[in-house]
C-alpha cells in the first residue's frame, strides 16, 4: 500500500514539476499572448477602456488585452498583492502613486526603462512632468506611466461674481479673493469662498502656492509648522472664523453629502465659488458656474498638488505578457486615446500631445475645464513620498479639522501635527 | 493500578470524543483559534501587508505604540465609548423592559417599533442619525431650540461628536437589552412579590431586593454583551465621523484599520488588535469576579 502510495506520490510530484516548467500565461505557438489589464473605472469608462482594447487587439494579431474591473483603487491593491503572493498577477494593472511605488521597492514591479529605450516612439517630454516624475524611483529608474491625473481647480458662480461687481480674471491669489470679500457679502452672499472639506488637500494646496514644504531636502525633518504653513493656515482660519468670509464643510459623513452640499452652496447663492474636482464639471451649465485656476499666495502662482493614475507591470510574468504589456500601455496612453480619456472624464491627461488631436482641440474651446486643467497642470505640486506610509497626511488632515472647525490656532496645531509626524518619521527612517 | 486502569478507559474514549467535538472544532480552529494566534504572532513582525516575507521585531511594534500619543487617544476614546454605551444601554433598556412588562393594548407594537433598530443595519441608521445631527435644520436641533435651548454641534464638533455617536449605539442596543429584560423579567416568581408586599415592601424596595437580584444573571450577559459590541463598533463611526472631527472619535478599532489597510503596517495594526483582546479579556475578567457578588443564579 505503502509503495502504492510513494508511486502516487512522485507522479503527481513529476505532474507539478511538468505544469510548472511552463512558464503562466505564454501562448502557445500561432496564438496571441493573453494581456490582462485590472482597473478600478466606472461603467462608462469601462464602455470606452473595451473600446480601446478593442481596437489594440483589431491593430495586431500577437497580444490579446482583456480589462478586469475592480471595485475601487484600496481593493485593486489588496487583490494585487493575493495574485502577487499567488503568482497570477495581471500584467497590466491601474494604482495609486504611493502603492505603486511601495511595490515597486518590493521588486514586484517591472521597470519601464528597457522597454522606453527599445521603443523609438517614446519621448519622455510628450508627458507632464507634475504626473511622470510621480513613476520615478529617486534613482530614475520608472516604475510606472501616468494614466491620468487628478488635480483641484476653482469654480466660480458667475452671476455672484457680476453681483459683487468683481472681475473673475482679477482673482489670482487668496488675498485678492479676501480683498474682495465683503463684496460678496454686500451682494448677499454668505461667503465669498469654499474651500473643499473632508480632508486637507485645499489647505495644502495654498501652503504649497506660499512655498511650503513637507519634507526638509534630506527627507528627515517634517516642516509642516514651517512659517509657510502657519501663515496660510492661520490665515484661513482668521478667514473662516474671525471675518466669515470663507468656510468648509464637513459633517463627517462617509459619502459625497458634504461635496454636493458645497457645490449646491454656489449653485443656490450662498457663496460665490468653491475648490473641486474637475469630475464636478460633467453637469454644469458653464454660462452659470465657470472654472478658474486655484489661487496662488501673495503674489506666487498656484502650486495645487497634483495626483497621478498610474500603469503598471507588475513582475513575474513571461517576457513576451511584458512586451505586451508595455506595447498596450503605450496605445492607452497614445494622444489619441489619451484625448478620448479625458473627454470623457474631465480629468487630464498625462500626454501633453492631446492638444494636437483635432477632436480635443475642438473640445477645449467648448470645454473651459479642460483648458483650465492643462494650465493648471503646467504648474502644480507633487506631494513628497512619505516614508511613515501616511501619518504625516493624517496629522495635516487632523490638524485641518482642528483649524477649520473647532478654531484652533494654526501654530498650536501645525506644532502638534509636527510632533507626532516627526515621531512617526524617526521611527520609519530607523528601520 | 487501579488509577492506569482508569487513565486507560480515560484514553479509551479519546478517539470517539475528538470525532465528536471535531465538527464543531474545525470552524473553531479555522476561524477563530488559528486567525488570532496567527495576529499575535504577526504584532511581533514588520509585516506590510504585501511581501511574502517579513522580520521578527520583537516587541517594537507594541514600543512604538506606547510612544505613540494618538495610541493613547484611541486608548482613551475606545474606553469612553465603551462605558458611555454599557451604562445607558443597560439602565435605559431596563426601564423600556419595566414599562412594557405588563401588556397593554399596543404594547407588542412598542416593542416592535423598540426592537426594530437592532435589526436595521448600523449603515442605515447611520446616515439616517447623520440628518437628524445635520446643524441646520435637523431634527435633534429643531427640538432643542423647540425647548428653548441652545443648538448643538452634534458631530460638527469634537466636543459633542462622541456623545453623538454613543446616542445613536445606545439608541440602536436598546431594544435588545429591552428583549432580554422582558424576558426575564417575566420568569421572576410572582409569588415573591406577593411574600415582600404581605411583609409590607412597597414597589421599590421589592424591585431591589426581589427584581434586581432575579434579573442579575441578564444584566450581567448583556453587560458583557454589550461591552464588547461596543469595542468592536466600527461602522457607526466610520459612517458618521470617520473618527473626526480633529480625531475626536478615533477608538481602538477605527486605529487598526487605518493602521493596517491605509498605512500597511500590519505589525502594528495587529498589534492594537492584540491590545484589543487584552482590554477585552481584562474587562471582562473585573466584571467576573465583581459579579460574584451581585449575580444571583
Amino acid at each position: 500500500m505503502k509503495k502504492v502510495l510513494a508511486v502516487l506520490l512522485a507522479a503527481f510530484l513529476l505532474a507539478g514539476c511538468g505544469s510548472s516548467a511552463a512558464p503562466a500565461g505564454q501562448a502557445s505557438s500561432g496564438e496571441p499572448v493573453e494581456i490582462e489589464f485590472w482597473l478600478a473605472q466606472g461603467n462608462n469608462v469601462m464602455d470606452l477602456v473595451n473600446e480601446e482594447i478593442k481596437n489594440f487587439n483589431e491593430s495586431q494579431d500577437q497580444y490579446h488585452v482583456t480589462a478586469v474591473q475592480q471595485e475601487n483603487y484600496v481593493k485593486t491593491f489588496s487583490n494585487l498583492q493575493a495574485a502577487i503572493s499567488g503568482k497570477v498577477a495581471p500584467d497590466v494593472v491601474l494604482l495609486d502613486t504611493a502603492p505603486a511605488r511601495q511595490l515597486f521597492e518590493k521588486k514586484a514591479l517591472v521597470p519601464f526603462d528597457e522597454f522606453q529605450k527599445a521603443d523609438p516612439d517614446f519621448n519622455a517630454d510628450d508627458f507632464y512632468a507634475v504626473y511622470a516624475d510621480q513613476g520615478k524611483y529617486d534613482d530614475g529608474t520608472t516604475f510606472a506611466r501616468p494614466w491620468y491625473g487628478t488635480i483641484q481647480i476653482a469654480y466660480y458662480s458667475v452671476k455672484a461674481f457680476e453681483d459683487a461687481g468683481v472681475d473673475p480674471e482679477s482673482i489670482k491669489s487668496w488675498q485678492d479673493l479676501v480683498a474682495v470679500g465683503d463684496k460678496f457679502k454686500s451682494a448677499g452672499y454668505q461667503y465669498a469662498w469654499e474651500p473643499m472639506g473632508g480632508d486637507s488637500k485645499n489647505l495644502i494646496d495654498a501652503a504649497f502656492a506660499n512655498g511650503a514644504k513637507v519634507l526638509s531636502d534630506d527627507g528627515k525633518t517634517v516642516l509642516i509648522n514651517s512659517p509657510e504653513w502657519v501663515e496660510v493656515w492661520e490665515s484661513i482660519r482668521t478667514w473662516i472664523h474671525v471675518y466669515v468670509l470663507i468656510q468648509t464643510k464637513w459633517n463627517g459623513i462617509d459619502d459625497w453629502v458634504y461635496w454636493y452640499d458645497t457645490i449646491d452652496d454656489v449653485i443656490e447663492g450662498r457663496a460665490a465659488g468653491y475648490t473641486g474636482s474637475p469630475v464636478d464639471s460633467v453637469d454644469f451649465d458653464f454660462e452659470v458656474i465657470r472654472p478658474m485656476e486655484q489661487f496662488g499666495w501673495n503674489g506666487n502662482v498656484s502650486m495645487p498638488w497634483a495626483q497621478a493614475l498610474m500603469l503598471c507591470m507588475p513582475a513575474g510574468n513571461t517576457e513576451a505578457e511584458q512586451q505586451g504589456a508595455y506595447e498596450f500601455i503605450k496605445f492607452l496612453t497614445n494622444p489619441e486615446n489619451q484625448a478620448a480619456y479625458t473627454m470623457l472624464t474631465t480629468y487630464p491627461a498625462a500626454n501633453k500631445k492631446v492638444t494636437e488631436v483635432p477632436e480635443y482641440k475642438e473640445f477645449l474651446e467648448k470645454n473651459p475645464v479642460a483648458a483650465v486643467l492643462l494650465s493648471q497642470s503646467e504648474h502644480a505640486s507633487i506631494y513628497p513620498v512619505d516614508p511613515t506610509g501616511g501619518k504625516i497626511l493624517d496629522e495635516l488632515n487632523i490638524a485641518a479639522e482642528k483649524i477649520e472647525i473647532e478654531g484652533v490656532s494654526a501654530q498650536e496645531a501645525l506644532d502638534e501635527a509636527q510632533a507626532n509626524a516627526q515621531a512617526a518619521l524617526d521611527e520609519a527612517l530607523a528601520g | 493500578m487501579g488509577n492506569r486502569v482508569k487513565y486507560k478507559r480515560r484514553y479509551d474514549r479519546l478517539p470517539t470524543v475528538l470525532l465528536y467535538i471535531l465538527p464543531a472544532m474545525i470552524p473553531l480552529v479555522v476561524f477563530w483559534i488559528y486567525p488570532i494566534l496567527r495576529t499575535i504572532f504577526l504584532s511581533f513582525t514588520n509585516w506590510d501587508y504585501i511581501s511574502p516575507t517579513y522580520k521578527i521585531v520583537g516587541l517594537k511594534n507594541y514600543l512604538s505604540l506606547f510612544k505613540n500619543p494618538r495610541f493613547f487617544e484611541a486608548l482613551w476614546h475606545t474606553l469612553v465609548f465603551t462605558m458611555g454605551t454599557l451604562f445607558p444601554t443597560i439602565i435605559f433598556g431596563l426601564i423600556l423592559a419595566l414599562l412594557l412588562v405588563r401588556a397593554f393594548r399596543g404594547s407588542g407594537v412598542f416593542k416592535f417599533i423598540l426592537f426594530s433598530p437592532w435589526i436595521t443595519p448600523t449603515v442605515a441608521i447611520s446616515i439616517v442619525w447623520s440628518w437628524i445631527y445635520k446643524v441646520d435644520g435637523g431634527i435633534a436641533n429643531t427640538i432643542l431650540t423647540g425647548l428653548g435651548l441652545e443648538p448643538l454641534k452634534w458631530i460638527n464638533s469634537s466636543e459633542t461628536a462622541m456623545l453623538s455617536v454613543i446616542i445613536v449605539t445606545v439608541w440602536k442596543s436598546l431594544g435588545y437589552a429591552m428583549i432580554f429584560y422582558l424576558s426575564a423579567l417575566e420568569k421572576v416568581p410572582g409569588a415573591l412579590y406577593e411574600a415582600s408586599a404581605l411583609d409590607g415592601a412597597g414597589k421599590w424596595r421589592q424591585f431591589i431586593d426581589i427584581t434586581l437580584p432575579s434579573i442579575s444573571p441578564t444584566t450581567f450577559f448583556l453587560m458583557i454583551i454589550t461591552m464588547v459590541n461596543s469595542l468592536q463598533a466600527y461602522d457607526q463611526i466610520q459612517i458618521l465621523t470617520q473618527g473626526g472631527p480633529a480625531g475626536s472619535t478615533r477608538t481602538l478599532l477605527y486605529m487598526y484599520y487605518q493602521l493596517g489597510f491605509n498605512e500597511y503596517n500590519m505589525g502594528q495594526a495587529t498589534g492594537v488588535a492584540v491590545i484589543m483582546i487584552i482590554i477585552t479579556v481584562i474587562l471582562s475578567l473585573i466584571q467576573f469576579r465583581g459579579s460574584e457578588k451581585w449575580v444571583h443564579y
